[in-house]
């Protein structure tokens, strides 16, 4: 028998499953974002995402 | 007047008979139709047909980019086939890689379709998301993320490491580097996923209605109606995917670094198929090589079709 409790965790449990499914997904994409905005010599040497000093200039010479 | 249509009055639509255009215009629009196709038949000639057949004599000869080439038989296919210890590791490595990472996408995607084929709320942003690595394909910046992900100090040993476990560099590492490979091949299963989906919505409600009316639970109704429906879906990806896998080329490239290394460990038939041909200037080897693919890639299929009677079921057989 499942009860409406049972179902309301079943269906949290879903998205808690699929929320880790969308970082496995983004986490990659987020960092070649992160990695396009930063100086070349950050991109290997510093893990942070959000990038340490903004470099826009990959966009205006790539 | 209607004549013989009019005397049935039974019939919904009039089978009326299209009248035949006179056989003067019908050439003149063959004429035309041809002059239509014609760029689309130069491109297939001059720029499929011409090099496969070029490639083909090549093969057959000892050609190496500069110079003549010269007819040496089917000397170029006995050294391949018998003498030649790193085609025999290419064939092993990309036999690995399509056994592993076929599997393992279709798997992964099926999953993924059935949990969004249900009602949830934001699941077009689910959708999209899942998708969106796909979107990105097969290109050398993906390839390149994908290797400094899976470097000695790279975000996955990071995140190992706050586990506790002390894991090796998986791309400079022989015996795992292949996998990151699989990974990355699973990590893109976006578009087996969407013709999953497009399947499962083919499917009627009335029968897993009635299979759970019957008793049937999850799993069974799964195993019992779903699957069975969804082979010829399940078929079609099968096909593109082992195709697809075959022809892995920039990512081995990349993650190789250039040489399918690690000790040959990531070196794909593409990928050296094109070390004989632009890194050795053996041009007639590299079109045998290319020539026993075509030949192994369409067997292949030959066979999946062939195996398909056994496993696909379509609705409208009897």
């Amino acid at each position: 028998m499942t009860t409406n409790t049972d179902r309301g965790a079943f269906r949290i449990g879903k998205h808690v499953v699929l929320l880790a499914g969308v970082v496995l997904m983004l986490y990659p994409v987020a960092w070649m974002l992160s990695s396009s905005l930063k100086p070349a010599g950050d991109i290997f040497t510093t893990s942070s995402l959000i990038p340490r000093s903004w470099d826009l200039s990959n966009y205006a010479t790539g | 007047m209607p004549t013989a249509v009019a005397s049935e009055p039974d019939t919904q639509v009039p089978a009326r008979p299209v009248p035949a255009p006179p056989a003067r215009r019908r050439t003149a629009d063959g004429r035309w139709g041809g002059v239509f196709l014609a760029p689309w038949l130069l491109g297939l000639v001059l720029l499929t047909l011409g090099p496969m057949a070029a490639s083909l004599y090549f093969s057959f000869t000892d050609f190496g980019l500069l110079g003549s080439p010269h007819w040496v038989g089917g000397k170029n296919y006995a050294e391949l086939l018998t003498d030649d210890p790193t085609y025999l590791q290419s064939i092993k490595v990309t036999l690995v890689y399509v056994g592993l990472s076929v599997p393992l996408k279709l798997a992964i995607a099926l999953l993924v379709a059935m949990v969004l084929n249900t009602k949830l709320r934001g699941l077009s942003f689910y959708r999209a998301v899942f998708y969106l690595p796909s979107l990105l394909g097969a290109s050398v910046a993906v390839a390149i993320m994908w290797r400094q992900l899976f470097t000695g100090d790279g975000v996955v040993n990071r995140f190992l490491a706050v586990l506790g476990i002390d894991a090796p560099s998986w791309v400079s590492n022989p015996d795992y580097s292949i996998y990151t490979l699989v990974a990355l091949a699973a990590w893109q299963f976006g578009t087996p996923m969407l013709i999953f989906l497009a399947g499962l919505q083919q499917i009627p409600r009335t029968l897993l209605e009635a299979a759970s009316v019957d008793g049937a639970g999850t799993v069974s109704r799964f195993f019992r109606v779903t699957l069975p429906l969804l082979t010829p879906i399940l078929f079609f990806n099968l096909v593109m995917q082992v195709i697809g896998s075959f022809q892995a080329f920039s990512q081995a490239y990349v993650v190789g670094d250039g040489q399918g290394g690690p000790a040959e460990s990531t070196l794909v038939y593409s990928l050296y198929l094109y070390k004989a041909a632009f890194v050795e200037f053996k041009m007639g080897y590299a079109s045998a090589i290319a020539w026993v693919f075509l030949l192994g890639i369409a067997a292949l299929t030959a066979v999946n079709f062939l195996f398909s009677r056994y496993w696909v079921f379509y609705d409208d057989e009897h």
